[in-house]
């Protein structure tokens, strides 16, 4: 558990639910483990703990010592994951339309939710809100199937008591039933759904792959590369189950692309043959059968990311430099100097900025243990890219509180200002619905007046704060995504 | 052999025919037992020759420098010369003889001349004297070593430096010629990413759109000689190498092909498989004092200059 990721989450947890619950998230953090008597020197404990808990960020079990109470346990991974709310909605909301986006918002707003209230609390909003389309509650409720049947919602682990250890309470998820709706709605009242992060994790590595393909080799390997992706599974596992060729031939002869359809045999060759293996033949039967080994991807596309890293960090000298240690597992100094034909004296400087900032490593081999001897050594450079990865991801968490820490201040310094600004385009919002004027004229006039209230060099100010802070958002999401590669090679 | 014994009564002309003659068996014995032969093999195998004629032989071949005279515990053993050795033919004193050898032994990767020192145990100044007299007979020659500035190494003149010495073609006067390994490079990169680029638009399938983007060492090699970048002339290993640096970079892929037989490095321009990674967009990525960012101290992300450059 690092100090920046601590960071991170805190400055996460403040922004989602607020400073309280922030704090609490921070104390969890810190001691790892905690009774709720720790926690009761800040304010409103309960409350803040729930909240966690019903967003899944903290669990909480019986301590097998005979102490009283049970102890609660945040899981940083589930909290910086909040980061992606943003980007799960969106996704939500291209793969299902408006209403699954609703629906979403519902149970991300609430952590878990009975399909009544969510059903209630999102017609609410449909009719008070002019800018959505109005529906009914079928088509709601048969969106909510599909979000269930599509596992991007599941049943939330309900409490219950474990057989295993008598009088404890720990939640209890049933596997037969996490994606199952019950018939009637009224048996619905008691079961509380919430989010299948994995599945949106499927969706943005299937993502990932398809551009990736689509960079690699063309458009249409890409188109063919979804098709595979789409037979792979729900399940964020280390490799797909197996795929036979006839169900692939299946899906291609359903798409309208020609030149997919003729070459079909040859586009999957490539992607087989491709340094990457984006798939893998490991059978003849049936015409042939192939799996996605997810493992060996990620693993190429971390240390491609890595590489990336290095690239832009240092230069292209130091990534040739960084590559030739890493395929060549062990190398020495003078190896290396062969290899990359570049000038000693720069080849050395390189090799050891990257050794200083802990991209590759130097293993020492001595030719005797003893000390006093002079012994002859021989150090040999390598790349511990498991190593390297966690340290990009800990850039990567900096990188993120640092962007978050940079707008809260830009927001906070600017805040009259823009509260100014909210100010008049509400008036001025105002103005526009408004039936009381009786000439446009005496409209437009009255709309100069407000704005007005700001001179031009504000609004200048205003147009600069607000392109800060849609970068710094955008940057946001941009190292999410790099964050997200690192995640799955490492995960999977 | 009867027929040979009675020709050396005759005449003294006889007696020098005959003695190229003995000198000549003598030879083809050692040539036909590498590991030496001593005297009593050679008596044995030739009990018609009288032991003077027999040493006049030897001691003739020895001084042309033909065979060797080894001691070891067999006695004395006669070694054929491998090697076409010409110190015999050189005229000079018996140091510089010794020097001329020591330096021949080491052939085109040089000898250095604290090496000579041991090896011939002559004093510095008769070292001294014996190697400029050889190099103003140009015998030897003294060549500059790659490895270090100051080492000097010498052999015969007539070779050509070995590219442990020079550092192959990629060195002038030892140093190494990092522009133009550069440009290699580049043009290497260009032409290879010409013919992916016409690749993509091939229409017959991705299997022969990829076959179209591959090129052999050799062909790149034709493409760069055409192109006259170079001065010398560059073998296909030099292109390899060049080649290789490219892979490290990440842009080209290799693929062992059989063609005819024969075993082929395809080499093709790549794509990387991810554009710049979100990391690397934001000032954070590349900053240099990331381990120092903090919440307290100088360097945190409200006063960050980086940041700010960003930002306007």
């Amino acid at each position: 558990m690092s100090v920046a990721k601590q960071k991170l989450c805190h400055l996460l947890l403040d922004e989602v639910f607020g400073s309280r619950v922030a704090k609490v998230g921070r104390h969890l953090a810190k001691w790892e483990k905690c009774f709720l008597a720790d926690l009761y020197q800040l304010d409103q404990p309960h409350e803040c703990l729930g909240v966690l808990i019903n967003h899944g960020l903290v669990t909480y079990g019986r301590d097998p010592r005979p102490t009283p109470g049970v102890q609660y346990e945040i899981s940083l991974d589930q909290v910086i994951q909040t980061i992606r709310y943003p980007r799960y909605l969106y996704l939500i909301k291209a793969l299902h339309g408006d209403n699954a986006e609703l629906i979403l918002e519902e149970v991300l707003r609430r952590g878990q939710e009975t399909l009544p209230k969510i059903m209630e609390k999102s017609l609410n909003r449909i009719e008070l809100d002019e800018n959505l389309a109005k529906t009914h509650k079928q088509d709601l409720e048969k969106t909510f199937q599909t979000l269930v049947k599509e596992h991007f919602l599941q049943r939330a682990p309900h409490v219950g008591t474990n057989p295993e250890v008598p009088g404890s309470t720990v939640p209890i998820l049933d596997e037969t039933t996490r994606f199952h709706v019950p018939e009637s709605i009224e048996s619905c009242s008691s079961i509380y759904w919430c989010l299948n992060v994995d599945r949106f994790h499927v969706e943005f590595r299937n993502k990932i792959l398809v551009s990736t393909v689509t960079r690699r080799i063309d458009e249409t390997a890409g188109k063919l590369m979804e098709f595979i992706l789409s037979l792979s599974g729900k399940k964020l596992e280390a490799s797909s189950r197996h795929i036979s060729i006839t169900e692939i031939y299946a899906n291609i002869n359903k798409c309208i692309d020609l030149k997919l359809r003729q070459y079909k045999d040859h586009y999957l060759k490539v992607l087989e043959e491709d340094r990457t293996r984006f798939i893998d033949r490991v059978g003849d039967e049936g015409g042939g059968t192939y799996v996605v080994n997810f493992k060996h991807i990620f693993t190429v596309l971390g240390s491609a990311v890595v590489e990336n890293v290095v690239q832009e960090k240092f230069n292209s000298k130091a990534l040739r430099i960084f590559r030739v240690v890493r395929d060549k597992l062990y190398v020495e100094e003078s190896q290396i100097q062969k290899l990359v034909m570049i000038p000693a004296r720069e080849t050395k400087l390189m090799t050891y900025q990257l050794l200083e900032n802990n991209f590759i490593q130097v293993q020492e081999l001595r030719k005797s243990l003893s000390a006093n001897v002079v012994a002859k050594s021989f150090y040999l450079f390598h790349v511990d890219l498991n190593q390297v990865a966690r340290m990009v991801q800990e850039m990567c968490y900096m990188s993120l509180s640092n962007a978050i820490i940079r707008k809260n201040h830009e927001l906070q310094i600017n805040a009259r200002l823009l509260e100014k600004q909210d100010r008049i385009d509400s008036i001025t919002s105002n103005i526009n619905a408004s039936e009381e004027f009786v000439s446009e004229e005496e409209r437009t006039q009255q709309l100069e007046e407000v704005q007005d209230m700001l001179s031009p060099a504000e609004h200048d100010l205003v147009k600069q704060i607000r392109r800060c802070g849609d970068k710094l958002h955008s940057s946001l999401a941009q190292v999410d995504e790099t964050l997200l590669v690192l995640e799955l090679f490492l995960k999977l | 052999m009867a027929a040979v014994a009675s020709k050396s009564d005759q005449g003294p002309a006889k007696i020098k025919v005959e003695a190229n003659e003995l000198a000549e068996r003598i030879l083809a014995l050692c040539a036909e037992i590498p590991q030496g032969v001593n005297d009593k093999v050679l008596q044995a195998s030739m009990p018609e020759v009288d032991p003077k004629s027999r040493a006049l032989a030897i001691n003739h071949l020895l001084t042309n420098g033909k065979i060797d005279l080894l001691q070891s515990e067999r006695g004395l053993l006669y070694k054929a010369r491998t090697s076409t050795s010409q110190v015999g033919t050189i005229k000079g004193d018996a140091e510089e003889k010794l020097v001329y050898k020591i330096i021949e032994e080491a052939q085109n990767k040089g000898t250095w001349i604290r090496d000579i020192r041991i090896k011939s145990n002559l004093v510095q100044t008769q070292l001294n004297k014996a190697l400029k007299s050889l190099k103003s007979k140009k015998l030897i020659k003294d060549v500059k070593c790659v490895n270090s500035t100051r080492k000097i190494v010498y052999m015969l003149y007539h070779l050509e430096p070995d590219s442990s010495v020079t550092g192959g073609a990629w060195y002038s006067d030892q140093d190494f010629e990092s522009e133009f390994v550069e440009i290699l490079n580049q043009q290497c990169y260009r032409y290879l990413y010409q013919k992916l680029e016409k690749s993509r638009e091939c229409t017959s399938g991705p299997l022969m759109a990829k076959n179209i983007s591959q090129a052999s060492s050799k062909e790149v090699l034709q493409y760069i000689s055409e192109l006259g970048i170079s001065k010398i002339q560059l073998r296909p290993e030099d292109i390899e190498a060049i080649l290789d640096t490219l892979i490290f970079d990440g842009k080209v892929e290799k693929t062992l092909a059989l063609a005819e037989g024969e075993e082929t490095r395809l080499y093709r321009a790549v794509e990387s498989l991810i554009p710049v990674t979100g990391l690397m967009r934001m000032p954070c990525g590349g900053c240099p004092v990331i381990k120092e960012c903090s919440d307290v101290g100088s360097v945190n992300p409200i006063k960050c200059s980086y940041m700010k450059e960003w930002l306007s």
